[in-house]
Protein backbone atom coordinates (compact mmCIF):
# COMPACT_ATOMS: atom_id res chain seq x y z
CA UNK A 1 0.00 0.00 0.00
CA UNK A 2 1.39 3.07 -1.04
CA UNK A 3 1.40 6.38 1.49
CA UNK A 4 2.96 9.19 2.00
CA UNK A 5 5.64 7.36 4.59
CA UNK A 6 7.06 5.65 1.23
CA UNK A 7 7.18 8.84 -0.56
CA UNK A 8 9.11 10.86 2.66
CA UNK A 9 11.45 7.70 3.09
CA UNK A 10 12.12 7.96 -0.34
CA UNK A 11 13.05 11.51 -0.17
CA UNK A 12 14.60 11.42 3.02
CA UNK A 13 16.96 8.96 1.30
CA UNK A 14 17.75 10.92 -1.93
CA UNK A 15 18.53 13.84 0.30
CA UNK A 16 20.54 12.06 1.44
CA UNK A 17 23.04 10.81 -1.05
CA UNK A 18 22.75 14.08 -2.62
CA UNK A 19 24.50 15.85 0.61
CA UNK A 20 26.68 13.04 0.56
CA UNK A 21 27.54 13.66 -2.91
CA UNK A 22 28.14 17.07 -1.92
CA UNK A 23 30.54 16.19 0.80
CA UNK A 24 32.40 13.69 -1.12
CA UNK A 25 33.07 14.65 -4.78
CA UNK A 26 35.69 16.77 -5.77
CA UNK A 27 34.26 18.16 -8.78
CA UNK A 28 32.87 21.09 -9.41
CA UNK A 29 30.00 19.39 -12.04
CA UNK A 30 29.42 16.63 -9.79
CA UNK A 31 28.95 18.87 -6.93
CA UNK A 32 26.13 20.66 -9.05
CA UNK A 33 24.07 17.47 -9.70
CA UNK A 34 24.38 16.40 -5.61
CA UNK A 35 22.65 19.73 -5.36
CA UNK A 36 20.00 19.30 -7.82
CA UNK A 37 19.49 15.26 -6.35
CA UNK A 38 18.53 17.42 -3.01
CA UNK A 39 16.30 20.06 -4.71
CA UNK A 40 14.36 16.72 -6.23
CA UNK A 41 13.93 15.35 -2.79
CA UNK A 42 12.77 18.56 -1.69
CA UNK A 43 10.68 18.83 -4.01
CA UNK A 44 9.37 14.91 -3.57
CA UNK A 45 8.13 15.68 -0.50
CA UNK A 46 6.63 19.19 -1.15
CA UNK A 47 4.41 16.72 -3.46
CA UNK A 48 3.51 14.07 -1.25
CA UNK A 49 2.50 16.24 1.46
CA UNK A 50 0.33 18.64 -1.14
CA UNK A 51 -1.21 14.90 -2.22
CA UNK A 52 -1.47 14.04 1.14
CA UNK A 53 -3.27 16.83 2.13
CA UNK A 54 -5.64 17.30 -0.69
CA UNK A 55 -4.30 20.94 -1.32
CA UNK A 56 -2.38 22.73 -4.79
CA UNK A 57 -0.27 24.97 -3.18
CA UNK A 58 2.51 22.84 -2.83
CA UNK A 59 2.64 22.01 -6.30
CA UNK A 60 2.82 25.52 -6.94
CA UNK A 61 5.75 25.36 -4.44
CA UNK A 62 7.38 22.92 -6.83
CA UNK A 63 6.87 24.69 -9.59
CA UNK A 64 8.46 27.77 -7.97
CA UNK A 65 11.84 25.56 -6.63
CA UNK A 66 12.42 24.16 -10.24
CA UNK A 67 12.32 27.65 -11.73
CA UNK A 68 14.81 28.39 -9.20
CA UNK A 69 16.50 25.38 -10.19
CA UNK A 70 16.71 26.05 -13.81
CA UNK A 71 18.22 30.10 -13.05
CA UNK A 72 20.88 28.06 -10.57
CA UNK A 73 22.33 25.84 -12.78
CA UNK A 74 22.74 27.96 -15.48
CA UNK A 75 24.37 30.43 -13.53
CA UNK A 76 26.75 28.19 -11.49
CA UNK A 77 28.02 26.75 -14.69
CA UNK A 78 28.93 30.14 -16.00
CA UNK A 79 30.77 30.89 -12.91
CA UNK A 80 32.39 26.64 -13.39
CA UNK A 81 33.53 27.47 -17.07
CA UNK A 82 35.23 31.09 -16.12
CA UNK A 83 36.92 29.68 -13.18
CA UNK A 84 38.18 27.37 -15.67
CA UNK A 85 38.96 29.31 -18.39
CA UNK A 86 41.27 30.80 -15.39
CA UNK A 87 42.78 28.14 -13.80
CA UNK A 88 42.41 25.08 -16.05
CA UNK A 89 40.50 23.18 -13.13
CA UNK A 90 37.12 22.46 -11.99
CA UNK A 91 38.85 20.37 -9.03
CA UNK A 92 37.80 22.38 -6.07
CA UNK A 93 40.44 21.49 -3.59
CA UNK A 94 42.48 23.92 -6.45
CA UNK A 95 40.71 26.53 -5.98
CA UNK A 96 41.83 27.90 -2.49
CA UNK A 97 42.62 31.53 -3.79
CA UNK A 98 40.70 32.52 -0.68
CA UNK A 99 43.02 30.54 2.12
CA UNK A 100 44.61 32.13 4.36
CA UNK B 1 0.10 -3.37 -9.39
CA UNK B 2 0.31 0.10 -8.34
CA UNK B 3 2.59 -1.16 -5.75
CA UNK B 4 4.94 -2.61 -7.84
CA UNK B 5 5.37 0.52 -10.15
CA UNK B 6 5.81 2.45 -7.53
CA UNK B 7 8.91 0.18 -5.61
CA UNK B 8 10.33 0.22 -9.46
CA UNK B 9 10.44 4.19 -10.06
CA UNK B 10 11.96 3.98 -6.33
CA UNK B 11 14.56 1.73 -7.47
CA UNK B 12 15.22 3.56 -10.49
CA UNK B 13 15.19 6.91 -8.62
CA UNK B 14 17.33 5.55 -5.26
CA UNK B 15 20.38 3.89 -7.68
CA UNK B 16 20.36 6.32 -10.29
CA UNK B 17 21.05 9.04 -6.99
CA UNK B 18 23.84 6.39 -5.46
CA UNK B 19 25.78 6.16 -8.71
CA UNK B 20 25.99 9.72 -9.58
CA UNK B 21 26.78 10.52 -6.19
CA UNK B 22 29.85 7.70 -6.26
CA UNK B 23 30.43 6.82 -10.00
CA UNK B 24 34.33 8.12 -11.15
CA UNK B 25 33.62 8.94 -14.80
CA UNK B 26 31.80 12.61 -15.13
CA UNK B 27 29.32 11.05 -18.23
CA UNK B 28 28.49 8.24 -16.49
CA UNK B 29 27.22 10.02 -13.31
CA UNK B 30 25.58 12.34 -15.67
CA UNK B 31 23.74 9.45 -17.40
CA UNK B 32 22.82 8.24 -14.04
CA UNK B 33 21.40 11.37 -12.96
CA UNK B 34 18.64 11.06 -16.08
CA UNK B 35 17.07 8.05 -14.58
CA UNK B 36 17.20 9.69 -11.31
CA UNK B 37 15.12 12.64 -12.93
CA UNK B 38 12.88 9.86 -14.81
CA UNK B 39 12.59 8.05 -12.18
CA UNK B 40 11.10 11.46 -9.95
CA UNK B 41 8.67 12.29 -12.40
CA UNK B 42 7.10 8.83 -12.44
CA UNK B 43 7.02 8.95 -8.41
CA UNK B 44 5.24 12.53 -9.23
CA UNK B 45 2.93 10.55 -11.73
CA UNK B 46 2.21 8.30 -8.81
CA UNK B 47 1.34 11.18 -6.72
CA UNK B 48 -1.46 12.80 -8.70
CA UNK B 49 1.01 15.62 -10.19
CA UNK B 50 0.65 15.38 -13.69
CA UNK B 51 1.63 18.67 -14.37
CA UNK B 52 4.86 18.27 -12.79
CA UNK B 53 5.55 15.24 -13.86
CA UNK B 54 5.67 16.58 -17.51
CA UNK B 55 7.10 20.10 -15.92
CA UNK B 56 10.15 17.62 -14.67
CA UNK B 57 10.82 16.04 -17.71
CA UNK B 58 11.17 19.28 -19.91
CA UNK B 59 13.08 21.56 -17.37
CA UNK B 60 15.56 18.65 -15.45
CA UNK B 61 15.58 16.44 -18.47
CA UNK B 62 15.67 18.70 -20.88
CA UNK B 63 17.37 21.34 -19.80
CA UNK B 64 19.32 21.19 -16.64
CA UNK B 65 21.00 17.50 -17.30
CA UNK B 66 21.86 19.12 -20.85
CA UNK B 67 23.20 22.03 -19.72
CA UNK B 68 25.50 20.07 -17.13
CA UNK B 69 26.71 17.80 -19.94
CA UNK B 70 27.36 20.94 -21.77
CA UNK B 71 29.75 21.94 -18.59
CA UNK B 72 31.33 18.88 -18.53
CA UNK B 73 32.48 18.80 -22.13
CA UNK B 74 34.00 22.80 -22.10
CA UNK B 75 35.03 21.83 -18.64
CA UNK B 76 37.16 18.65 -19.53
CA UNK B 77 39.66 17.98 -21.79
CA UNK B 78 37.87 14.96 -23.68
CA UNK B 79 40.84 13.56 -25.79
CA UNK B 80 43.14 13.29 -22.94
CA UNK B 81 40.57 11.07 -21.39
CA UNK B 82 40.80 13.00 -17.72
CA UNK B 83 37.41 12.48 -17.51
CA UNK B 84 37.82 10.23 -14.82
CA UNK B 85 37.76 12.17 -11.11
CA UNK B 86 39.33 10.20 -7.78
CA UNK B 87 37.05 9.90 -5.08
CA UNK B 88 37.94 7.31 -2.04
CA UNK B 89 35.47 6.27 0.37
CA UNK B 90 35.68 8.26 2.98
CA UNK B 91 34.35 7.18 6.27
CA UNK B 92 33.68 10.66 7.79
CA UNK B 93 30.96 11.54 4.94
CA UNK B 94 29.62 7.82 5.07
CA UNK B 95 28.71 8.15 9.47
CA UNK B 96 27.74 12.35 8.23
CA UNK B 97 25.03 11.02 5.78
CA UNK B 98 23.97 8.29 7.74
CA UNK B 99 23.29 10.51 10.44
CA UNK B 100 21.43 12.78 8.57
CA UNK B 101 19.12 10.35 7.45
CA UNK B 102 18.43 9.34 10.61
CA UNK B 103 17.73 12.96 11.29
CA UNK B 104 15.06 13.38 8.45
CA UNK B 105 13.62 10.05 9.44
CA UNK B 106 13.40 11.14 12.93
CA UNK B 107 11.66 14.36 11.80
CA UNK B 108 9.57 12.96 9.68
CA UNK B 109 8.27 10.02 11.52
CA UNK B 110 9.83 10.44 15.73
CA UNK B 111 7.93 10.63 19.09
CA UNK B 112 7.62 13.93 18.51
CA UNK B 113 6.52 14.59 15.46
CA UNK B 114 3.06 13.11 16.58
CA UNK B 115 0.10 15.32 16.54
CA UNK B 116 -3.02 15.55 18.79
CA UNK B 117 -6.42 14.53 17.44
CA UNK B 118 -10.19 14.74 18.41
CA UNK B 119 -11.96 11.77 18.86
CA UNK B 120 -15.74 12.04 18.14
CA UNK B 121 -16.55 11.77 22.23
CA UNK B 122 -14.52 15.15 22.58
CA UNK B 123 -11.17 13.12 23.87
CA UNK B 124 -7.78 14.47 22.14
CA UNK B 125 -5.37 11.78 21.44
CA UNK B 126 -1.92 12.20 20.65
CA UNK B 127 -1.19 9.94 17.50
CA UNK B 128 1.95 9.66 16.11
CA UNK B 129 2.51 10.72 12.42
CA UNK B 130 3.65 7.29 11.69
CA UNK B 131 0.61 5.31 11.58
CA UNK B 132 -1.14 8.43 10.69
CA UNK B 133 1.09 8.32 7.26
CA UNK B 134 0.73 4.77 6.73
CA UNK B 135 -2.34 4.57 7.24
CA UNK B 136 -4.68 7.31 6.14
CA UNK B 137 -5.89 7.20 2.75
CA UNK B 138 -3.29 8.25 -0.03
CA UNK B 139 -5.15 8.44 -3.41
CA UNK B 140 -7.31 11.55 -3.60
CA UNK B 141 -9.92 10.90 -1.58
CA UNK B 142 -13.72 11.84 -1.85
CA UNK B 143 -13.20 14.40 0.70
CA UNK B 144 -10.31 16.18 -0.79
CA UNK B 145 -12.15 16.03 -4.06
CA UNK B 146 -15.44 18.01 -2.02
CA UNK B 147 -12.88 19.96 -0.55
CA UNK B 148 -11.05 21.71 -3.51
CA UNK B 149 -14.47 21.51 -5.27
CA UNK B 150 -15.51 23.93 -1.91
CA UNK B 151 -12.97 25.88 -2.19
CA UNK B 152 -12.45 26.45 -6.13
CA UNK B 153 -16.24 27.57 -6.04
CA UNK B 154 -15.77 30.03 -3.03
CA UNK B 155 -12.95 31.53 -5.04
CA UNK B 156 -13.88 31.67 -8.82
CA UNK B 157 -18.08 31.28 -8.42
CA UNK B 158 -19.97 28.26 -9.52
CA UNK B 159 -18.13 25.50 -9.98
CA UNK B 160 -19.57 24.75 -13.65
CA UNK B 161 -16.90 26.35 -15.48
CA UNK B 162 -14.03 24.37 -13.93
CA UNK B 163 -15.31 21.24 -13.53
CA UNK B 164 -13.10 18.51 -15.47
CA UNK B 165 -14.10 15.35 -17.04
CA UNK B 166 -15.10 12.70 -14.26
CA UNK B 167 -11.85 10.98 -13.02
CA UNK B 168 -9.55 12.70 -15.25
CA UNK B 169 -9.45 15.58 -13.41
CA UNK B 170 -5.87 17.24 -14.04
CA UNK B 171 -3.91 19.16 -11.37
CA UNK B 172 -2.92 21.93 -14.33
CA UNK B 173 -6.51 23.88 -13.94
CA UNK B 174 -5.97 24.23 -10.09
CA UNK B 175 -2.08 25.26 -10.22
CA UNK B 176 -2.73 27.72 -13.34
CA UNK B 177 -6.05 29.35 -11.23
CA UNK B 178 -3.06 29.59 -8.07
CA UNK B 179 -0.64 31.19 -10.11
CA UNK B 180 -2.89 33.90 -11.38
CA UNK B 181 -4.22 34.67 -8.15
CA UNK B 182 -3.05 33.87 -4.70
CA UNK B 183 0.62 33.26 -6.01
CA UNK B 184 0.81 36.17 -8.81
CA UNK B 185 3.60 38.01 -6.60
CA UNK B 186 6.47 35.48 -6.67
CA UNK B 187 5.15 34.27 -10.00
CA UNK B 188 6.26 37.50 -11.62
CA UNK B 189 9.22 37.52 -9.39
CA UNK B 190 10.42 34.24 -10.57
CA UNK B 191 9.85 35.65 -14.20
CA UNK B 192 12.83 38.58 -13.27
CA UNK B 193 14.62 36.08 -11.60
CA UNK B 194 14.59 33.79 -14.86
CA UNK B 195 15.43 36.83 -16.99
CA UNK B 196 18.52 37.87 -14.36
CA UNK B 197 20.00 34.47 -14.52
CA UNK B 198 19.97 34.38 -18.32
CA UNK B 199 21.54 37.65 -18.87
CA UNK B 200 23.98 37.11 -16.15
CA UNK B 201 25.36 33.28 -16.91
CA UNK B 202 25.75 34.85 -20.68
CA UNK B 203 27.84 37.66 -19.06
CA UNK B 204 29.42 35.78 -16.75
CA UNK B 205 30.31 33.15 -19.23
CA UNK B 206 31.80 35.40 -21.89
CA UNK B 207 35.27 34.88 -22.96
CA UNK B 208 36.88 38.89 -22.42
CA UNK B 209 38.43 40.18 -25.37
CA UNK B 210 41.75 40.43 -24.79
CA UNK B 211 43.91 43.57 -25.43
CA UNK B 212 44.88 43.21 -29.35
CA UNK B 213 41.00 42.49 -30.28
CA UNK B 214 39.77 45.50 -27.98
CA UNK B 215 42.12 47.73 -29.85
CA UNK B 216 41.28 46.28 -33.15
CA UNK B 217 36.83 46.83 -32.36
CA UNK B 218 38.22 50.52 -31.36
CA UNK B 219 40.26 51.18 -34.32
CA UNK B 220 36.99 49.70 -36.41
CA UNK B 221 34.93 51.42 -35.23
Amino acid sequence: MTSLANYLIISAILFSIGAAGVLFRRNAIIIFMCIELMLNAVNLTLIAFSQFLGEQSGQVLVFFVMTVAAAEAAVGLAIVIAIYRNKETVHIDDLNLLKG
Amino acid sequence: MFDLIFYIFAFITVVGAAVTAIHRNIVYAAFALLFTFVGVAGLYVMANADFLAVTQMMVYVGGILILLIFGVMLTNRIQSANIVVNAGPKPVVAILSLGLLAILCAAFFGPSATHSEKSKDGKTASVSSWSNYTQQPWAATQWNKDANERILSEKFGAPSEVKTKEGSSGTSVEIGKLLLSDYLLPFEIVSIVLLVALIGATMIARKEPTLEEEALSESLS
